[in-house]
């Protein structure tokens, strides 16, 4: 099994990389519990490639939004993040130089996020990467107008409010808010679909390169999740955005995203080309995932559940965390935990056999009028 | 279908071993026969309606407010027959499936169970051919939480000894016994010793999930709402549960009334049971037929939405979709308390022409399905009345949400 250098997820990088905006190298959470020891993330390895959509998915459980907490340092006690998570910043010869807030990254062309000072930490969360939760539209201040809370957030970081309103205005074009209107009203005067675009708006006030979405549209009705999906694709092209967008929801993803990580028992299982991993996944979980969610117009008669259950955090398989549910498992899988690497060009899976579950899981994803078999 | 029937009679007969555990236990093997079951009219609702007052008692009793949550909805449901409502949260569904199994009184409007209005059977009860009783043994729920809805302090057993204790009252302690472990393995809990000794925490969400259908089955009921029970499952499970509904519904033939926020699950679900989609809007059907045109073929422009709204797996075509447009004039939900004049989609249709802002459609014929759209009929005043020009764009959206 020949790793893919320039491919694979896991190609070490000693040279920066500039097409790379984050990397992250053995990441591991762990939680002490009363049973044990719980590994809510488990020596994660995933490079994140600038102004990409990259959508992370997995079902609830994975530890995918520890994931996103991790790439701003931002696990919450008693959780323990280790490992190294490394930020490149945009090279400072690209011309447009302007700092806008506090943070400085100095000269430096890699920054170790997790070797921040609380103060360095509190500008490169906003300034760099933001955030966006879910349901985060019910965080605004009830006795607030949305305008204070952008204007709140841009003193605190000690930018120029006029030139960041002037963003803003921007931002709410290109979300199809009206800027006097939104901004002059309470939270409870407006809509969750305005809350949860105005407050991506607030999210990229001070020109973040990366924005984190954990469940974007998760609370929001079915029309409204699917234009701001729409609206996202136009916001990355308009304001050169890295977006990592962590869903449950593999169709959410399928148009949206340039690659897709999957996530099972709090690893990568498999990562790549949205369209190479939707059509022909090599990981069986991927596989099985892909049998068992109905889609608005797939053959229904494939459709199978993933037998057995989700592994609990104090007690992960051992060798590959899949193999007890996994239809093509053998000796090895039980003994030996599989590593991320090249099955396909741009894309990698964590299993030593992706031939075979290419073979015996069958999926498809054909619409059911052409009724060919993949 | 028959060859089905027969083999689950066979298998509940080869099972049924206690003496005393009759047919009773069986809805396939009712003395009615099961062949003519199918057709027959198990629950009618006849131009229902939910009306709420909002706010505390002295603000209902002093302003003339209303929230339509239900408003003139009328549905048949047969024997082993299954209804989906599909509809954005707010439009009403859960609402009115609760007032379709009788657990919410409607302001007006009639549901009848086999030909008996519930409410007067519950009002007059000396005057009733089914008892009120025997009416809310005949229609039960699953809720969407499955982890809410089992009592964590008491083991596996006793949640399901207790529908036993109340309406089987012939039952001896070893036949109840039986009876549970009979409808665990029903529901795919094996081996059913084991569940039945554990309390809802040692259970998987899914494993809950089962456990609230089988507490459901073992009612013995004509009629299962479902509200939303899928939803709180892991993805991979879904359809899991959604075939041992199925499955169990073969068995039982029991009837359902499914909610559900998502089309493709709806979908499933109507395809493999031979049921129906109800598209509702802001408290009524707008549209309601079998799954394939509903999907493929939707005659009601808010069923376009819908279908615009549910992304396609596969990435080419997803990939296509989303440069489209939303097939809307406007995206937001208009605020229930002041629906819209004539048709309540009309702000936000993009086939909308003045005839839509005048008078109310009900529910015609399309030739595929049933839409309250005029556009189903092809002499209606709506073709010759002019498009309308007051295009709301995004501002105007935003404008009806200023107001509340």
């Amino acid at each position: 099994m020949a790793i893919d250098q320039s491919q694979s997820a896991t190609a070490a990088t000693d040279e920066p990389d500039r097409d790379i905006i984050m990397s992250t190298r053995n990441v591991r959470v762990s939680f002490d519990m009363s049973r044990g020891q719980a590994w809510v993330l488990n020596d994660v390895d995933l490079d994140i490639r600038r102004e990409e959509i990259l959508a992370v998915v997995g079902e609830s459980g994975s530890g995918k939004s520890m994931f996103a907490a991790a790439l701003m340092d931002a696990v919450e006690d008693p959780g323990v993040l280790t490992g190294e998570i490394t930020y490149y910043p945009e090279d400072a010869d690209d011309g447009d130089t302007d700092q806008i807030g506090t943070f400085d990254s100095g000269t430096d062309d890699e920054i170790d996020v997790l070797g921040m000072t609380d103060d360095e930490l509190q500008s490169f969360r906003w300034e760099q990467v933001s955030m966006v939760f879910q349901g985060a539209m019910n965080s605004f201040n009830p006795t607030m107008k949305l305008r204070g809370h952008f204007q709140e957030t841009v003193q605190a970081h000690n930018a120029v409010l006029d030139e960041r309103m002037d963003h803003v205005r921007d931002l709410f074009e290109a979300l199809h808010l009206d800027f006097d209107r939104v901004m002059g009203s309470y939270p409870h005067e407006l809509s969750g679909g305005i809350k949860q675009r105005a407050l991506i708006a607030l999210s990229l006030v001070l020109e973040p390169e990366v924005l984190v979405m954990d469940e974007p549209t998760a609370a929001l009705d079915l029309l409204m999740q699917r234009s701001i999906i729409s609206m996202l694709q136009d916001l990355r092209d308009e304001f050169d955005l890295t977006i990592v967008f962590i869903t449950h929801d593999l169709p959410l993803v399928g148009g949206l995203s340039d690659r897709i990580a999957v996530m099972y028992a709090f690893e990568f299982a498999e990562v790549g080309n949205t369209r190479t991993l939707l059509k022909d996944a090599s990981h069986p979980y991927t596989r099985a995932l892909l049998r068992s969610v109905p889609s608005i117009d797939s053959d229904l008669d494939e459709m199978r559940p993933i037998e057995g259950q989700r592994p609990d955090p104090v007690n992960i398989p051992n060798g590959c965390s899949f193999h007890p549910r996994c239809p093509i498992a053998d000796d090895r899988c039980e003994i030996e935990d599989p590593d991320l690497v090249g099955v396909d060009e741009d894309l990698a899976a964590s299993c030593f056999y992706p031939d075979q579950s290419r073979e015996e899981i069958p999926y498809t994803l054909e619409t059911e009028q052409m009724e060919s078999d993949l | 279908m028959s060859t089905d029937d027969s083999t689950a009679d066979d298998d509940v007969a080869t099972e049924d071993v206690a003496p005393g555990d009759v047919t009773a236990d069986e809805p396939a093997a009712d003395s009615t026969g099961d062949s003519g079951d199918d057709g027959e009219t198990l629950l009618s609702v006849e131009d229902l309606e939910v009306h709420y007052k909002p706010g505390n008692l002295i603000e209902r009793y002093l302003s003339d407010r209303t929230i339509k949550a239900v408003d003139g909805v009328d549905f048949e449901l047969e024997e082993n027959d299954m209804i989906i409502l599909v509809g954005e949260s707010g439009c009403g569904k859960t609402t009115l499936g609760k007032a379709a199994v009788g657990l919410e009184q409607p302001t007006d409007g009639t549901v009848e169970y086999r030909g008996q209005d519930i409410w007067d059977s519950k009002n007059n009860p000396r005057n009733a051919d089914i008892e009120w009783g025997e009416i809310r043994r005949a229609m039960q729920v699953i809720h969407q939480d499955p982890a809410n809805a089992l009592n964590s302090s008491r083991r596996v057993r006793s949640i399901l000894a207790d529908p036993l204790k109340k309406y089987r009252t012939e039952l001896g302690s070893e036949e109840r016994e039986e009876t549970i472990y009979r409808y665990l393995e029903y529901v795919d809990m094996m081996p059913p010793e084991d569940y039945a000794d554990r309390y809802p925490h040692q259970l998987s969400g899914g494993e809950k999930q089962r456990i609230t259908l089988g507490r459901a089955l073992l009612m013995n009921p004509d009629v299962i709402l479902a509200d939303e029970a899928i939803s709180a499952l892991d993805v991979s499970l879904r359809v899991g549960m959604m075939d041992l509904i199925l499955d169990l519904q073969k068995m039982f033939k029991t009837s359902y009334i499914f909610i559900s926020h998502d089309l493709a699950n709806a979908r499933y679900l109507a395809k493999q049971a031979g049921g129906r989609i109800a598209v509702m809007y802001l408290g009524r059907i707008v549209e309601i037929g079998p799954p394939d045109e509903i999907i493929h073929n939707p005659s009601h422009p808010y069923t376009e939405v819908l279908r615009w709204s549910t992304p396609t797996i596969d990435p080419d075509i997803a990939k296509e979709q989303m440069s489209e447009e939303p097939p809307v004039r406007q995206l937001d939900v208009p605020d229930p308390e002041d629906p819209p004049s004539g048709c309540h989609f009309h702000p936000r249709c993009q086939y909308a022409r003045e005839a839509c802002t005048a008078e109310d459609p009900e529910l015609f014929d399309s030739g595929t399905t049933e839409s309250a759209c005029f556009r189903a009929l092809p002499n209606h005043e709506y073709w010759d009345s002019p498009e309308l020009t007051d295009v709301p764009d995004d501002e105007a959206v935003e404008a009806t949400f200023a107001d509340d």
